[in-house]
């Protein structure tokens, strides 16, 4: 019974490493990494499935094979030449078998030398007995006699030899195995990756696990001449077997994702549940009949055949059991790929500073995905792209590669290196794919916009990338993809904010340009109302009291544009304009000095009208200046209309204009109305604008209101006209009235 | 805006055709000034017939255009000007600096004399 459950057990493990073995060859059989774990995995797990193949079929057969036969099985001591080799590459290449590749061959020179001893000279008496050649010639007898008795020499130091090797063969493969250790803990040192680290270290626990229980169960019998039970011995070879390779398998599967298949990982534990199910079937049913049996006697035959139906009923619900929990053990282990996806889309989706976000990315290829040589690429603006990479702090700027972006975008899914248009890519792009050893381009495409590519270099493993692989990347790219635009969304909202309160503040600051009193007296009274159409604007107007006294000096402007250029323009203005108004000079030389500095400091495109006024309070004469400004409207007293249009050109275009000023009396009743296109240009759902037609007709049907309330009047009528929608441009509007003598 | 351009007698005539107003017209309106200038063509005629509206910015862009021209010993000419426009003209007096015609030949033969 234990006969059978271990060769079930034995063969099936076996079979799964000679599985293992073809699929990891199929993956890349040009992969030196692969070749040679591949071929380490065939011989570890050939030697269970002939030992099985022995003892379940040729044994009860009891047949007898040739001696050669059996010694055939021999060739499964290739796995120590194996072995050394895949340390030797594993995992890195061990520079002096880097400079010496035939030497890397050469290792199996003494196992084949074995191979082919123990199969053509299996039987020693035999080959000698070959030796012992007669004939009936008579010369040619005699000859051949005395040419045997030359051979025999040989034959007995041949004979010795071959005691001796086979004695002490195993030897070689200690030897073999010791050799591979030290490899592996070379190699090992000079790996960083934690990761790689973990898996080197399981590996070598279980080449050490085997050479021990190899050295109990073979060396030391032979070489000390102590004799093992077959079977304990037998068993202790297979165990140790299935050990080293069993975990180099498992080290593959727990910590490298990347390069077996989905399915490999399936039917491998398919395989091993089936085992276990099997193996517990076996002796369930067994040593129930048996019970059954002794119970009941002959009747049994007929319950056996029930319980076999009712093993079979749980049987596939047990296998799912145990299929689950291998899964969960052995698959969904941090390195799955599933996982790291989980893991990847829950850590990036939080990360908003773009800096963290990219340094994730690059984190997560070279610790989860064992790639080296990571490059995050992501393009700017003025034909820059920046490139980041593990290995430094801050991205290094490139010049954009506009065929690799056009590429790109059609392409769409990631790419290998062999089908890039590399001639056709910039210089300074292909040696930045050179030195990075690049093999996959990963498209970064929102709405068919490339937002950035991710260069991906060789595996640590040595592997080459499969479709999984590629098809893995597109998850992550576009999962990427969405990361990079909620951290470029909140870096925008984050400067939105920052332009917002600057905004405000630039707001006040205009705010404060704009008179804090409006002047009022027993002859005059005004009202002033400004709005911008956006946070600032470039609307003005002032009232300069002068220090003379009896000079009242108001003006109205509209700087050219919106926003904060026009704001600028204004405050700028203003400035000139505080430093001249109070000069001994003309209005028309002031006038003209504003526009001259103006001009001087702007860009013609930026301008303002403006008219500028000065009231001598003592003899009512107003004074003006309208520099490109709409035309005051001075409503008089008997209902006349006025344009106060004297002046010249718009401030700041020009440089040398020069200007006239106009000059009117003010008389008791007199309206002057000042404003700004914002109010004239207001547009209805129509595009009909609301005019100057309007706004004279409405003043001059309300003329008679008190100031405050005309005020109301106008800016509630345009406000209609425009169906209650915000001012399309900043509005302002000046009024004056000349109160009537009391 | 939309903005073609074509020659007459040694001038060119642009038409540009809805809307001057600020932003992307600007820049579209100087780099095709700066583009005749290299290829030595001085004397441009804007044809406004077909512009039914203009912002201060959109004046701005032909001040700006027209400084361009004559700084670089050219001239920018107005044709077709609309009552609209030719008020706001009038208002900011530019129509003082801007030489404008009612008809194209009126406008190629001015730069001839």
């Amino acid at each position: 019974m234990l006969n059978i459950i271990l060769s079930i057990v034995f063969a099936l493990s076996g079979a799964v490493l000679v599985l293992l073995s073809i699929i990891i060859l199929r993956e890349n059989y040009r992969g030196r990494v692969n070749r040679v774990t591949a071929m380490m995995l065939f011989f570890a797990g050939i030697a269970p499935v002939l030992a099985t193949v022995y003892y379940a079929i040729v044994l009860p057969s009891g047949r007898e094979l040739p001696l050669w036969v059996y010694n055939l099985s021999y060739i499964w001591e290739l796995f120590f030449p194996s072995l050394l080799l895949f340390s030797a590459i594993f995992p890195v290449e061990n520079s002096f078998f880097k400079r010496r590749p035939r030497l890397f061959y050469a290792a199996f020179i003494p196992h084949i030398v074995h191979i082919i001893i123990v199969v053509f000279f299996a039987d020693p008496d035999k080959f000698f007995s070959t030796l012992k050649m007669t004939s009936d010639a008579p010369i040619i007898g005699v000859l051949l006699e005395y040419l045997s008795y030359v051979f025999i020499p040989f034959a007995v130091l041949f004979s010795l030899a071959l005691e001796f090797h086979v004695r002490f063969f195993s030897l070689v493969n200690l030897f073999y195995v010791i050799v591979a250790l030290v490899l592996l803990y070379q190699g090992a040192k000079s790996v960083i990756n934690p990761r790689i680290k973990k898996q080197v270290k399981l590996i070598s626990y279980g080449i050490r696990i085997s050479v021990g229980l190899y050295a109990v169960a073979y060396i030391i019998p032979q070489v000390f001449d102590y004799d093992l039970n077959v079977q304990i011995r037998y068993s202790l070879i297979i165990i140790g077997l299935l050990g080293g390779p069993g975990f180099i398998a498992w080290a593959i599967m727990k910590h490298r994702f990347l390069d077996i298949r989905l399915i490999v990982r399936q039917s491998l534990v398919y395989s091993l549940a089936s085992a276990i199910v099997i193996g517990f079937y076996l002796v369930f049913i067994n040593r129930f009949g048996r019970f059954l049996n002794s119970v009941l006697g002959e009747t049994a035959a007929i319950l056996e055949v029930a319980v076999i139906l009712i093993a079979l009923l749980f049987f596939q619900p047990l296998l799912n059991l145990i299929d689950k929990l291998l899964r969960k053990g052995l698959i969904k282990g941090s390195a799955d790929f599933r996982v790291v996806l989980e893991n990847f889309s829950r850590r990036i989706i939080t990360l908003l500073e773009f800096d963290k976000l990219i340094k994730e990315i690059l984190r997560t290829f070279k610790e989860d995905m064992l790639i080296e040589n990571t490059l995050v690429c992501i393009p700017g603006s003025k034909g820059q792209c920046a490139v980041y990479s593990p290995f430094e702090l801050r991205p290094a700027p490139h010049k954009k590669d506009r065929v690799l972006e056009s590429f790109l975008i059609v392409r769409e899914a990631p790419v290998t290196a062999d089908d890039l248009p590399t001639p056709a890519l910039s210089a300074e792009t292909r040696a930045l794919f050179k030195d990075n050893e690049t093999e996959i381009i990963i498209p970064l495409i929102s709405s068919h916009r490339l937002m950035g590519y991710i260069a991906l270099g060789k595996k640590a493993s040595g592997m080459a990338y499969n479709t999984e692989d590629l098809s893995m990347f597109r998850v992550l790219a576009n999962q990427i993809v969405v990361a990079i635009s909620n951290a470029r969304l909140y870096i925008e909202s984050l400067e939105r904010q920052r332009y917002e309160e600057e905004l405000a503040l630039a707001r006040n600051i205009q705010q404060q340009l704009l008179p804090d009193i409006i002047p009022s007296n027993e002859r005059l009274q005004f009202t002033a109302f400004s709005e911008p159409s956006r946070e600032v604007g470039g609307d003005y107007y002032d009232f300069i009291t002068s220090t003379a006294g009896n000079q009242l000096v108001f003006c109205i402007g509209d700087a050219s544009g919106k926003g904060v250029p026009a704001s600028l323009l204004v405050a700028r203005m203003q400035a000139i304009l505080h430093s001249i108004s109070q000069a001994d000079i003309g209005i028309q030389d002031k006038i003209a000095h504003v526009n001259n500095v103006l001009f001087r400091s702007g860009m013609p495109e930026s301008f303002i009208t403006f008219f500028y006024g000065e009231l001598n309070q003592d003899n009512m004469l107003f004074k003006y200046c309208n520099a490109g400004h709409n035309y005051p409207i001075l409503l008089r007293e008997n209902g006349e209309c006025e344009y106060l249009k004297d002046g010249g050109l718009i401030l700041g275009a020009f440089g040398g204009a020069t200007y006239i000023s106009g000059e009117v009396g003010l008389y008791p009743g007199d309206l002057l109305i000042c404003f700004t296109d914002g109010i004239t240009e207001a547009m209805n759902p129509s595009d009909e604008e609301f005019g100057d037609k309007r706004l004279e007709d409405l003043i001059l049907r309300n003329r008679n209101l008190p100031l405050p309330q005309l005020q109301t009047k106008i800016l509630d009528n345009v406000k209609e006209h425009c169906s209650g929608r915000p001012f399309e441009d900043d509005c302002t509007l000046l009024l004056m009235k000349v109160l009537p003598l009391s | 805006m939309k903005l073609t351009d074509r020659e007459e007698g040694g001038v060119v005539i642009l038409e540009p055709k809805g809307k001057i107003m600020g932003g992307p017209d600007a820049t579209i309106l100087n780099e095709r000034l700066h583009d005749f200038i290299k290829t030595d063509k001085r004397n441009v005629i804007i044809d406004l017939g077909k512009v039914d509206w203009m912002n201060s910015t959109g004046l701005g862009i032909l001040i700006s255009g027209l400084t361009t021209m004559r700084n670089n010993g050219g001239d920018l000419k107005l044709v077709n000007v609309t009552e609209k426009i030719e008020s706001l003209l009038t208002i900011t007096k530019l129509i003082t600096v801007f030489e404008n015609y009612d008809s194209i030949d009126d406008a190629v033969k001015s730069f001839k004399t």
